[in-house]
């Protein structure tokens, strides 16, 4: 290669880097995210869609198939009403999770704004996902993203991290850059959750003299002035000294999100409330 | 390599491999591999430099770090992936299966420690045995499940573009 091509790469990368560093450092976003985001969110969105049926197209008729050849036009009649069951199923489904995420939400007086996950991108070093909600919706960076949990109450998944005009970014729990504020609800002794690309998260920097045990709930603290207080996490599966600095415990922590079948989740319409 | 083998070949099956991509965590639920570093990889194979090259191999880093988080910074390594074997094919001449094969191990490797990297950079808690162990699992399932798509889209060029090992329209 010669020296002024060489050059010329060398300055054209350069320059990327500096632009793409500039509009990032202004907008909180990727200048190529935003143009390839919009022309792409509505392929993920698809996608998504079109996995999702698959899957339950799977679940719900192939295991079926086998066991009902006694009538094709029979079973061309049950496949469709079960085609419209299951569409009213899925229906139901959302409802329930909507009545329940809103029936065991009052106490936090946010709006929120319901989201689908619209891509998950599979990585063995991160925890990222898409939603269908951007800034036209209100989002903005940092904004925490819940999901209803059955009966047990709001779980936290994650946080927003890059807002574009009809999409989001976000990093869930597990994400190696993730931390939160914590308490034990039983022994009331904080700490700080930090996801690390792992189906559990690590806990740090409990107190040496805490009661902790294994199947203790963690909750948020509300003190990093990120999330609110009160949001479950998940719970305390081990428990050891740390290593390097005596003074602490700190302990393993499986969240209580499923992240495998997360379809739905919910964005808190809350900004970071920094005091000095 | 110009704009009709990008069009026709190229763009397509970086299409595809998005497609696939999307669907990996709602029907698999599970991880698939890197298919965007695979497809450099096989782009590279064909030992044609040209402008070309270099912006297709901007645009995969591009769409992964879309994906993922650092759309530009994978730009930037997937450009330096090109620059460093443009290098070497002017001291070593890239001859023979066997010898890309070497170097499609090298280059997944270099990857996947800059993954690694990444993800240290961005780890907020200490490295202890356990979390190196799974490091090296991981490890091992990017470098495997990667290699085994740069064998699959190189296979599929050579069939579908009618090109030979070393020669492309």
């Amino acid at each position: 290669m010669s020296l002024k091509r060489f050059f010329l790469i060398f300055l054209v990368l350069t320059l990327v880097v500096f632009l793409g560093g500039i509009w990032y450092g202004l907008r909180k976003k990727g200048f190529f995210s935003e143009i390839l985001g919009y022309v792409f969110s509505p392929l993920w969105k698809s996608g998504s869609f079109l996995g999702w049926e698959l899957k339950s197209f799977y679940r719900d008729y192939l295991a079926l198939v086998e066991l009902k050849r006694e009538n094709e036009k029979l079973k061309e009649e049950i496949l469709k009403l079960r085609s419209e069951l299951n569409l009213y199923r899925e229906r139901e489904a959302l409802y329930q999770e909507l009545e329940r995420f809103y029936k065991i939400s009052p106490f936090l007086s946010y709006p929120k704004v319901g989201a689908r996950i619209i891509l998950k991108p599979m990585d063995p070093f991160l925890g990222v996902i898409f939603i269908d909600k951007g800034s036209q919706d209100g989002i903005l960076p940092q904004m925490p993203i819940l999901s209803s949990a059955g009966e047990k109450g709001l779980t936290l998944v994650g946080q927003v991290v890059e807002v574009y005009r009809n999409w989001s970014k976000a990093i869930l729990i597990t994400d190696p850059s993730f931390a939160v504020d914590v308490v034990v609800q039983r022994t009331r002794d904080r700490g700080i959750l930090k996801g690390k690309a792992e189906p559990l998260c690590n806990l740090e920097y409990l107190p040496l003299y805490s009661q902790v045990q294994p199947k203790d709930l963690i909750v948020t603290s509300g003190q990093d002035a990120l999330f609110p207080p009160g949001l479950m996490v998940g719970e305390v599966v081990s428990v050891s000294r740390e290593e390097t600095q005596g003074l602490f415990k700190k302990a393993e922590v499986k969240p209580w999100v499923d992240l495998h079948n997360l379809g739905i989740v919910f964005v808190l319409i809350k900004t970071p409330e920094i005091s000095f | 390599m110009g704009i009709k083998f990008s069009f026709y070949v190229l763009l397509p099956l970086l299409l595809w491999l998005f497609f696939i991509k999307i669907l990996e965590g709602t029907l698999f639920s599970f991880y698939l591999g890197d298919p965007f570093l695979a497809l450099a990889l096989v782009i590279l194979s064909f030992k044609i430099f040209s402008f070309w090259v270099f912006l297709s191999l901007f645009f995969l880093g591009v769409f992964k770090g879309i994906l993922l988080i650092g759309e530009i910074f994978w730009g930037v390594i997937f450009v330096l992936l090109g620059l460093a074997w443009e290098k070497f094919e002017k001291y070593f001449k890239l001859e023979g299966f066997k010898l890309k094969l070497i170097l499609w191990s090298i280059s997944i490797f270099l990857i996947t420690l800059v993954n690694l990297f990444f993800f240290i950079y961005r780890l907020k808690i200490k490295i202890n045995l356990e979390l190196i162990s799974s490091l090296i699992l991981k490890f091992l399932v990017y470098f495997g499940l990667t290699y085994g798509w740069t064998l699959l889209l190189y296979l599929v060029i050579i069939k579908f573009s009618k090109l030979s090992y070393d020669k492309v329209e």
